[in-house]
């Protein structure tokens, strides 16, 4: 079913076990480069940058080409535009078939963006063909494009689109049952939400989806954030007056809104301490998420104090609590060290960081430019070297 | 780490003895970091504190009063700068790690209440006189000092904005783009010297083996600036825009040679992108300068697609050149 070679996938997952092995100089540079040697890779996998550079430019070089036909055919019609479109998804997917079994491209950019581009054409085909389908129709659509490309492709970010277009339909789906249905639909969703976890859980780590392990923790995280949300009072309030059509008034609640205020405050804490518990960073990091899920839902419906208050003595009891934590685990207990991992793929992240601490924390403003008159004096425009 | 897989490697000779046993060792003593979280929960509770004493504060100005506002944040301020100097490693050149993720972060917070207590002394009693500059350039020093005495990137990055500033430009990522006037022949000029002057930093830091990790932080506002205010002054000055096409390849050139030295494919894509984008703009108003028609606009789309699937093919090529040698 998946587009690539069985023994490159095998050999790329070698490759990569090794590479961490290397890093964390647990095996020696020699024998890291035999194992390259006996377990050759010939895929293309770019560096994460040219990733994201091919994917732009791939998605503006087919939607020019999209363009430029758009512009021969000017005066036609609706549905010359749809045949159109669904030339060029059936072009997209032919094109990206072909590169890879010729070029190898493997999560390139150029495959991620031809594969978006393939379903977001199909999806404009259909609406421009046939008058209007409806929001089942087209998830129903969606589900089976992404799916299909998800078994194809192995891509990470098809699996969670197939999650999230199964919960549409079901949605969409259940709606047109009747008032029961509609009632039962918050724990419709978080019925499927926790099945399709326990299943992602239990099957991430079978040998016969290796290939798909990104894409197992990709929907864990997912369904995770969606078994939250389906049992949301803000979500659930908002959502139900408004689909529903309960027109409830300001202050009012959702019958057994008890239940989903319940849900709301415990589900992030019973999620961080299933993640201590356990070590596991995925539902443990979702759990910190969603604290701030609770503050903005209980913010939203009851003033507990003005807003200037809540974010002093918030910040405060956050910045205690890390104060709290690091001092805790000096030296490291129980398998936890706040010391900094040792992992190549988080070396960015200092850089990243300083650049939002440098946008978030914005000192001074832009010196207005009327007053604008450097080399001033002579401390001229090469201040910075008072630092030498 | 795969213990089967690493005694299969064991069993074919690929690996030694030693070899596994150190992965298996470190199977059963791996810890697992919160570092990031932590950081993240500061960072927040930081910006939250901040952010809400500053709204507390300009609310209640007139019953607290000024000198109570001053000592109180004087104190806060005191306060962090006492806890990092204890806890800080003795300063070096080169790179001295903070002794944990807290210290980061109280820093941070001491550096942000000392720029707010010197702006309200200039904004209450015009403490440093009527010159803008000076209020800027007072806290800009501050910030360069702390970043260099206790070895912080943040900190760094916000000397870095604060310099922009003082000259005139707003250099964070959101805002480079939108707050600036680029209509303005003044801050493209001054873009570009702050480019030059930022790029020649980082050289110098590395030359002198000053905090030369501190490098990739210049070089990337100054890239960054230097070629927006190449691109604005492509655009602004119409006249003479194919002039333009010599310093955006000269600095292009510049950034190719670095990157190729460095293997840094984010610099690589950085320079393509600009590059590319003042290139076809060129082009393409040279194609749409002849007829502006259906057929000039066809030619000019045709153009993007081609020289867009050459683009591709470039940076294919160029990471396979990258990757060879690369050393990670």
């Amino acid at each position: 079913m998946i587009a690539y070679n069985h023994t490159s996938l095998d050999n790329l997952l070698i490759n990569e076990k090794a590479e961490a092995a290397l890093h964390h100089t647990l095996i020696s540079k020699e024998e890291a480069a035999a194992i390259k040697q006996t377990y050759p890779v010939n895929l293309y996998s770019p560096n994460i940058f040219i990733r994201i550079g091919l994917f732009l430019l791939t998605v503006v070089i087919i939607l020019l080409g999209f363009g430029l036909f758009c512009l021969l055919i000017l005066n036609g019609r609706e549905t010359a535009f749809g045949v159109l479109a669904l030339v060029t998804s059936l072009g997209t997917y032919g094109a990206l078939e072909f590169l890879i079994s010729e070029k190898k491209l493997y999560r390139s950019g150029i495959d991620d963006a031809m594969i978006w581009l393939s379903i977001a054409f199909m999806v404009t085909a259909v609406n421009l063909l046939f008058s209007s389908p409806s929001f089942l129709a087209q998830s129903v659509l969606v589900f089976i494009l992404a799916a299909y490309f998800l078994l194809r492709f192995g891509n990470i970010l098809m699996g969670g689109l197939a999650f999230i277009a199964f919960l549409s339909i079901v949605f969409n789906g259940a709606i047109k049952l009747g008032d029961s249905a509609k009632t039962a639909m918050p724990f419709l969703l978080m019925a499927i939400s926790i099945s399709v976890y326990w299943l992602v859980r239990k099957y991430k780590n079978d040998n016969r989806l290796r290939y798909y392990k990104a894409c197992c923790t990709f929907v864990e995280i997912l369904a995770l954030l969606t078994l939250y949300i389906a049992g949301n009072y803000f979500a659930v309030r908002e959502v139900s007056n408004l689909l529903f059509e309960l027109n409830l008034k300001e202050g009012e609640s959702i019958p057994a809104g008890w239940f989903f205020w319940i849900w709301t405050a415990l589900l992030p804490l019973v999620y961080i301490f299933r993640g201590i518990q356990k070590r596991d960073g995925i539902i443990l990091r979702t759990g910190l998420i969603l604290v701030a899920a609770i503050v903005f839902t209980v913010r939203y419906y009851h003033h507990i104090a003005p807003i200037e208050i809540a974010m002093s003595i918030g910040g405060l009891i956050m910045i205690l609590v890390a104060y709290g934590i690091t001092k805790y685990l000096t030296p490291s207990k129980h398998g936890f060290t706040h010391a900094e991992p040792n992992d190549p793929q988080l070396a960015g992240l200092l850089q990243v960081e300083s650049l939002v601490v440098a946008q978030t924390f914005q000192t001074t403003p832009a010196a207005p430019d009327k007053h604008f008159d450097f080399g001033e004096g002579s401390t001229g425009g090469g201040g910075a070297t008072g630092s030498y | 780490m795969n213990i089967p897989l690493f005694e299969r490697l064991h069993k074919e000779g690929l690996i030694s003895d030693a070899s596994l046993e150190q992965v298996k060792q470190r199977e059963n003593s791996s810890l697992f970091s919160v570092h990031w979280e932590l950081k993240t929960i500061l960072y927040l509770g930081i910006l939250l504190l901040t952010g809400g004493l500053g709204i507390l504060i300009y609310k209640n100005i007139d019953t607290i009063g000024h000198q109570a506002i001053l000592t109180a944040i004087g104190l806060l301020c005191v306060g962090c700068f006492y806890y990092c100097e204890r806890k800080k490693l003795p300063f070096a050149t080169t790179r001295v790690p903070a002794p944990n993720s807290f210290f980061d972060y109280i820093l941070l917070l001491g550096c942000l209440t000392l720029i707010t207590f010197i702006t309200y002394l200039q904004v209450q009693y015009t403490a440093f006189g009527n010159a803008y500059g000076l209020a800027t350039f007072i806290p800009m020093v501050i910030l360069f000092f702390c970043a260099y005495y206790f070895d912080h990137l943040g900190v760094l990055s916000m000397a870095i904005t604060n310099l922009a500033a003082w000259m005139g430009i707003a250099i964070t990522p959101l805002s480079i783009l939108q707050a600036n006037d680029f209509d303005n022949s003044k801050i493209i000029f001054a873009g570009l010297l702050l480019g030059v002057a930022l790029n020649a930093i980082a050289w110098a830091s590395k030359q002198r083996n000053i905090k030369a990790h501190f490098g990739f932080t210049y070089i990337n506002f100054g890239m960054n600036i230097l070629f927006i205010a190449c691109l604005a002054g492509m655009f602004h000055f119409s006249a003479y825009y194919v002039l333009w096409l010599l310093p955006l390849a000269g600095i292009v050139f510049y950034f190719y040679k670095r990157s190729l030295a460095t293997a840094s494919f984010y610099f690589l894509l950085m320079l393509t992108l600009y590059g590319y984008i003042g290139l076809s703009y060129v082009i393409i108003r040279l194609i749409l300068s002849t007829d502006l028609d259906l057929g000039t606009v066809c030619v000019a789309l045709m153009y993007l697609i081609l020289s867009g699937i050459g683009v591709v093919v470039f940076l294919i090529r160029m990471n396979k050149k990258l990757k060879h040698n690369d050393s990670i």
